[in-house]
């Protein structure tokens, strides 16, 4: 049988045994995969350092309908971001991302644009940048190739367009922008600056606008706030990681 | 074939046991079952007196056997201002078999885990920060493995003990990292140790 090769990282590893792990790796090509990896923890094993968590590897795996966990069969590490380690904000970010991945992805279900991205995202945490903004972005991002992005141009109960104002609602359950009229009928709406909306569509639009972006301090917690409660919506609960985010 | 219920219940509770799969138990019960009682009641009797004699040193959260206080934490001869901290029990055993650490130590009982819901107030690290607080301690060396979350958690640790005046020092980088410390050879956890440098 042959073995498919991608490049994955690793979102979470859970001690099996003396000498195995089970490890969920987020795959660029195959999407969620969970392997057994025997000896893993031991210095002389074919995996070696290459399934720690966050590392990114290039891996050989049997992928299994049937079973509970696929087969890895090589796994050599491409990419480890050191930064992490000397940072706990950023690591506690890092851990976050591997938390959100691993939540709200489906096994085998490949997301090579998030992949790409969401790897990219770690190196910059790694490299010490904005952690507040960086983690905004990878969400939008993470939202948008699930199929969930924000509805930012129209109402999203009526489909009514929706122009800049300087107070605006929003309603995370309903995934977006709420008109004016629609609003005033229905509690559960969060009221955003116009400038917060233009921020995430910029940001949404992933252009070079987006890297000259400096948006407010409470343009910020706006956007932190409503894009991790839409997160924790899909995920059905608040990620574990935003204690510590907060904490530290 | 139907076990009786004395059998099936010490094969159940085999299975309960890490690594242990139903055939692996399937086949220990029957080895004790083929057993002479003596050897196979050795068992059982190294089990109770392992749960009713062993416990963690009041200091510094090592095994230790009958007594409050752990053989090494009891040694007059050890230095008792090097402070090395490791994850579990048996990293403390490697390290001791290395021979060549003269200090103390301090078992954390885990890394800084969150997303396996380990955060730092299930380890010991309350008691760790007491300990610098009384003043005698002049280094402490992080020994957690070279892990993402076991340098995590080395990371965590000098930052909660920033505000006291010892000195944060960490094993040197001869291990790979992303392996754990009780796989390593002697020689290498030997050079780690006399390497160690700054946090
Ligand atoms: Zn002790």
């Amino acid at each position: 049988m042959i073995s498919d090769q991608t490049d994955a990282f690793v979102i979470r590893s859970v001690d099996f045994s003396e000498t195995s792990k089970v490890v969920t790796l987020f795959s660029r090509d195959l999407g969620k995969l969970s392997v057994m990896a025997k000896g893993a923890r031991r210095l002389k094993s074919s995996f070696e350092v290459a399934l720690d968590l966050l590392s990114v590897c290039r891996i050989c795996v049997r992928r299994k309908t049937t079973a509970e966990l696929d087969l890895l069969t090589e796994a050599k590490l491409l990419e480890r971001f050191d930064g992490l380690r000397r940072n706990l904000g950023a690591l506690y970010a890092g851990y976050f991302i591997a938390e959100v991945l691993n939540g709200l992805t489906g096994r085998h279900d490949a997301h090579p644009v998030l992949y790409d991205s969401s790897v990219e995202t770690l190196r910059r945490l790694g490299q010490g940048e904005d952690r507040q903004l960086t983690l905004i972005r990878f969400q939008l991002k993470l939202l948008k190739e699930l199929g969930y992005a924000p509805i930012l141009t129209h109402c999203s109960i009526s489909g009514a367009e929706v122009g800049l104002s300087e107070r605006m609602a929003y309603s995370v359950a309903a995934g977006g922008l709420v008109h004016p009229d629609e609003a005033r009928n229905r509690s559960g709406c969060m009221t955003i600056q116009g400038a917060t909306v233009q921020a995430l569509r910029v940001y949404s639009g992933e252009t070079e606008a987006a890297e000259r972006l400096v948006p407010s301090q409470r343009g910020r917690d706006e956007m932190w706030r409503l894009l991790l409660a839409t997160v924790a919506t899909h995920l059905g609960r608040m990620p574990k990681m935003v204690a510590m985010l907060d904490a530290s | 074939m139907s076990l009786t219920p004395s059998v099936e219940r010490l094969t159940e509770e085999l299975t309960r046991l890490p690594g242990i799969g139903p055939k692996s138990a399937e086949r220990i019960t029957h080895y004790l079952m083929q057993a002479r009682a003596e050897d196979a009641l050795k068992l059982a009797r190294a089990i109770e007196d392992v749960k009713t004699n062993v416990r963690l040193c009041r200091e510094c959260f090592n095994l230790s056997e009958g007594t409050d206080i752990c053989q090494v934490c009891q040694d007059a001869r050890r230095d008792q201002s090097l402070l090395c901290v490791v994850e579990q029990p048996r990293d403390l055993m490697s390290l001791e078999k290395t021979g060549s650490f003269q200090g103390v130590y301090h078992v954390l009982h885990g890394r800084i885990a969150p997303l396996e819901g380990i955060t730092p107030d299930k380890l010991t690290i309350g008691p760790l920060v007491d300990r610098v607080r009384r003043g005698t301690i002049k280094e402490v060396i992080m020994a957690t493995n070279p892990t993402l979350e076991g340098d995590g958690t080395a990371l965590y640790l000098s930052n909660v003990l920033a505000d006291y005046d010892v000195n944060v020092t960490r094993l040197a980088r001869g291990l790979a990292s992303g392996t754990v410390l009780e796989f390593a050879n002697r020689e290498m956890l030997a050079d780690a140790l006399s390497g160690r440098q700054k946090f």
